[in-house]
């Protein structure tokens, strides 16, 4: 056994590809302690406090991306000066070449990084088409590499800072570079958000941070509670339901594909506030705060009420410095410039999620929502006024969840070929005969789809009741109940568990 | 201290958590506890166990052979296989009952004696790993490739899988019994080990205008009072078949039969006569079109047991899947009523593919024996049921489940293979090891890393491709050896 653990150091502490660092990893907990310890020791010398966190959190990003740790150095320090530049610069011109270097550097690396494969392939299928020649798609060299993890997400995080020094919204530049570091390579979000604003967390880390009852608390609870979302919901549904079916749909039956949707639906949502929750409730335990990223989404009547509800730091970010500022350009198209607005907003969404047809489509569908929602506000309250308010509350509610399943599936399919293979099986009549022997052979998942919408469904009143009264507990209490929760989720652990979802965005 | 800071409360609780896992995996090992009460959790080595999971070479070697489709990467396929001895079939075990007639015998007598005058049939038995036609659809192709015959075979009435050759559109008033999961209390199941009806059954979902109900308004479930039933199959591509069969018994009353096309072309009508016992009606329509509407009417549903779309001659291979079962529920075949069909089908070769469904359950050497007993008794079932045809045993794959970070094999696949192995050669079956043809221990990771596989063992359709491509050419080995020595005798 020694022998083993000694064979192993130089592949526990260095980046091994097949194996990244996860959160809920026995590696990680272990090294989180240990650095906790020091941590503790240190968090009223703030300087020496960020250090260990800005090295903590390099390493961790080392574990999962290896030598990409110099690439969200370069990113970090080229905004850290390029802030600077921008506040000293004198002229309003030179602060907008400014930012458009930032925007060079960053988005550059961004679209080299993630979007090369892409448009390579978009090349050759129009070479292919337009000179009808028959070239593959083999990659050449210089795009054989291995997309580094979070980069969609720290790239959001630096622009947000040099877009806030532009527009005065953060009056100084950040004096200290290892603040700044830290920020953009902040270990409990760096991988998969929320995407924090420079002007939400920056001052948190200049300053001194308490961790009282309350936040080590919630922290706690929250940590406990976005495992058990990620592993004994999201994990179980997507190993024992989604993934088979998304995977091969042309095997299934359509009942199934359309269950699967919901799974797909539901997976996603608890995989990615799981881990929301482990993200936040890790920066509680630190001292700091992050702003949550859900809401109850399947509560939203219409989509835009989704996108106030999902993902929120993200479609804060896009509607900040991305719809705003297209929505003030065309203003002068009126309601035509708000949808156009919407539309690439929303296209740009799709294309951040992934390198893929099926995003863009996706993001497509969404902003073809918003823009619907936009363009029948009026029509949508008269015929409101002719139901009773919960029948059309619930309708809505019903037919949003729907459209969100649907658009789901495109977002999940490997191509688009499959996603509409799978939505043609959806529309062209269910097996409702098959029910019963499906149930049967997946009771287990059928079981966790409920659960996971029970859940959802959940008063915040309850929730906040549970927290309040897990924070209230005796330490040794905590103690025992964080014992029996873990050993609970760990039934499911040790069968099955992936990797976040969100962690490929 | 700040008495309002929390922060090393917080530390001492972690750490407090962490010495009490710490505590009981040192116990885990010792009394076992966590067994007795049916918790699961890491013992101390598993704990401290930060290894990489590796992948494996000799996984890595078939894979290269296929996705490379180079000889040298085929040589270095043999020579990581072999260690330099020339080897042939490594992975396959042929018994000979010591006259020097061996297992598949039959099947070759049959492939070369027979296929051109009449279907000769194999009948491949498997779960979720075989649903839908997979890898059963490329084995039809590769043989009817080189041993003629069309057609798709056999067509479940409903199904939960859905087919890759066809689509199925049914009537929604099929209730299916199967050896599984809703057993048939008469044991006369079809060879698939499966029975369908449209009335005097149960059925559990559907509010139907044929039904009248049985109970009150608020449960779903029905007994079937239709006199009506009907099932559409659309081939997807163009599939040649001459014949279209319906494999039914145990009916007291004629059945209507009214079948047409697409464009209402031909509108042929005929009955399904009263028989006891198992009986394989033929329809003549002298036209046969990719897309069939069958209709079937009798106060008294037959029992069905499917459709059959064959050539007049050649290989046919039925696919006979099940989802989640692992072979031991067709044990309840009637034995008379097995033998029958699988005569009246001539059915040469059987193939079971199963195990996968028991590898998380089956851990002890109890249960490797229980199991090796359990798997002999159904090969020998079958082999009394149809004495001149031949068996084939598929053992399981491999196939992963997370420890902790990181997918490993189940470690107990290995002696499963083996249990399997030993009651193959033991009814005098072939055996085929899938588990050491993908690459043994660990190579499910190489597997799904290559996207050929999910780690629960389910092949993509290029990994169904590579163990198609696999077993039939390890059969073809066979079938050359045994031309050999054919000619020799001679």
């Amino acid at each position: 056994m020694w022998q083993n653990f000694i064979s192993s150091v130089p592949e526990i502490f260095f980046y091994i590809p097949e194996q990244l660092l996860t959160f809920t990893s026995v590696f990680f907990i272990s090294l989180f302690t240990l650095f906790y310890f020091l941590y503790a020791l240190f968090l009223k010398k703030i300087k020496l406090r960020n250090f260990l966190l800005l090295l903590f959190s390099l390493y961790f990003y080392y574990k999962i991306s290896g030598l990409y740790v110099f690439l969200l150095i370069f990113i970090a320090t080229s905004d850290y000066f390029i802030g600077k530049a921008i506040f000293y610069s004198k002229k309003e011109k030179y602060k907008s070449l400014l930012v458009l270097l930032s925007i060079i550097i960053d988005a550059g690396s961004l679209l080299y990084f993630k979007y090369s494969e892409f448009f390579y392939h978009i090349r050759i299928d129009l070479i292919n088409e337009i000179f009808h020649q028959n070239l593959s798609y083999t990659p050449p060299d210089w795009l054989n590499f291995v997309m580094p993890l979070g980069i969609s997400f720290y790239v959001f995080k630096t622009l947000s800072y040099i877009f806030d020094l532009k527009r005065e919204i953060i009056e100084q530049p950040e004096k200290n570079y290892i603040n700044y570091l830290l920020y953009v390579s902040f270990f409990p979000n760096i991988l998969a958000g929320p995407i924090s604003k420079a002007r939400n967390l920056l001052p948190q880390l200049n300053s001194n941070v308490i961790i009282d009852k309350t936040k080590a608390g919630n922290g706690l609870f929250l940590i406990l509670c976005g495992t058990f979302k990620k592993i004994v919901i999201a994990d179980m549904l997507g190993r024992n339901l989604v993934d088979r079916v998304f995977d091969a749909p042309e095997f299934f039956s359509n009942f199934e594909t359309l269950m699967a949707g919901y799974g797909y639906t539901m997976q996603l949502y608890f995989d990615f506030s799981g881990y929301t929750d482990i993200v936040i409730g890790l920066a509680l335990l630190l001292g700091f705060s992050i702003e949550p990223n859900f809401n109850k989404p399947f509560l939203a009547q219409n989509i835009s009420e989704f996108w106030r509800r999902w993902h929120i730091t993200l479609s804060s970010w896009l509607n900040e410095y991305i719809y705003q500022p297209l929505s003030f350009y065309f203003r002068k198209f009126k309601s035509a410039g708000v949808v156009l607005a919407v539309l690439i907003t929303f296209t740009i969404s799709g294309l951040w999620h992934g390198p893929a047809l099926t995003y863009v489509i996706w993001g497509i569908l969404h902003g073809l929502a918003i823009t619907w929602d936009i363009t029948t506000s009026k029509l949508r309250k008269k015929v409101s006024k002719i139901f009773n308010p919960k029948i059309y509350k619930f309708l809505s509610i019903l037919i949003c969840f729907h459209f969100l399943v649907f658009t789901m599936i495109i977002f999940r399919s490997e191509n688009l070929s499959k996603s509409f293979l799978m939505l043609n099986k959806i529309f062209s009549g269910l097996e409702f005969n098959l029910i019963l022997d499906w149930a049967k052979i997946y009771i287990l998942p059928l079981s966790i789809l409920l659960l996971s919408l029970i859940l959802h469904y959940l008063p915040i009143t309850l929730i906040d009741k549970i927290k309040k009264f897990y924070s209230n507990l005796h330490w040794s209490l905590k103690i025992l109940v964080s014992f029996i929760v873990i050993l609970i989720i760990f039934q499911a652990y040790n069968t099955d568990s992936q990797a976040f979802i969100y962690l490929k965005f | 201290m700040n008495h309002n800071n929390k922060i090393w409360q917080v530390f001492f609780i972690i750490v407090f958590v962490e010495i009490l896992f710490l505590i009981l995996s040192f116990y885990k090992d010792e009394t076992k506890i966590f067994s007795k009460v049916g918790l699961n959790f890491y013992s101390f080595s598993e704990l401290v166990d930060f290894t990489v999971a590796h992948t494996n070479t000799k996984a890595d070697s078939l894979i290269d052979k296929y996705m490379g489709d180079n000889k040298n990467k085929m040589l270095s396929r043999r020579q990581i296989l072999t260690c330099g001895q020339n080897k042939k079939n490594i992975f396959l075990e042929n018994p000979d009952d010591n006259n020097n007639n061996y297992a598949l015998d039959y099947f070759f007598d049959a492939l070369i004696n027979q296929s051109d005058t009449c279907i000769v049939r194999i009948a491949h038995y498997g779960d979720s790993q075989l649903e839908g036609d997979r890898i059963t659809s490329i084995l039809r192709k590769k043989f009817q490739k080189k041993f003629g015959g069309s057609g798709v075979g056999y067509i479940p009435f409903t199904d939960i899988a859905s087919p890759i050759l066809y689509s199925r559109e049914t009537t929604g008033n099929w209730c299916r019994f199967n050896v599984f999961n809703n057993k048939y209390p008469s044991g006369l199941y079809g060879i698939a080990g499966v029975v369908f009806k449209f009335n005097n059954c149960k059925q559990t979902f559907k509010k139907d205008s044929d039904t009248l109900s049985n109970f009150n308004d608020t449960t779903y479930i029905r007994w079937l009072t239709s006199t009506k039933s009907g099932i559409i199959i659309k081939l997807f591509s163009q599939i040649n078949y001459n014949k279209i069969s319906v494999m039914y018994g145990n009916s007291t009353l004629p059945c209507f039969v009214k079948i047409n096309d697409k464009n209402k072309s031909f509108n042929f009508n005929d009955t399904l006569p009263p028989v006891k016992t198992f009986c394989i009606h033929n329809f003549n329509l002298g036209n046969y079109p990719d897309y069939l509407k069958i209709e079937f009417e009798s106060a008294k549903s037959p029992d069905f047991y499917g459709l059959l779309l064959d050539a007049n001659n050649g290989v046919q291979i039925d696919n006979y899947a099940i989802r989640g079962h692992s072979g031991t529920g067709l044990l309840n075949i009637n034995q008379d009523y097995l033998a029958k069909q699988l005569k009246i089908l001539n059915t040469k070769l059987i193939i079971f593919q199963y195990g996968g469904n028991l590898v998380p359950y089956v851990h002890d050497s109890i249960g490797y024996k229980q199991l090796e007993k359990i798997y002999y008794l159904l090969f020998i079932k079958f082999k009394q049921a149809v004495p001149d045809a031949s068996i084939l045993v598929v053992s399981t794959g491999d196939m992963a489940r997370k420890k902790g970070d990181k997918y490993v094999s189940y470690p107990q696949i290995y002696q499963i293979v083996e249990a399997q192995r030993r009651a193959a050669l033991k009814a005098g079956c072939a055996f085929w090891d899938l588990y050491a043809t993908m690459g043994g221990e660990g190579s499910i990771n190489s597997w799904t890393s290559k996207r050929l596989s999910s780690p629960e063992g389910h092949f993509s359709p290029k990994g169904q491709q590579i163990i198609a491509d696999e077993l039939f050419n390890t059969i073809m080995i066979e079938y050359n050896s045994y031309k050999l020595r054919k000619h020799k005798l001679l």
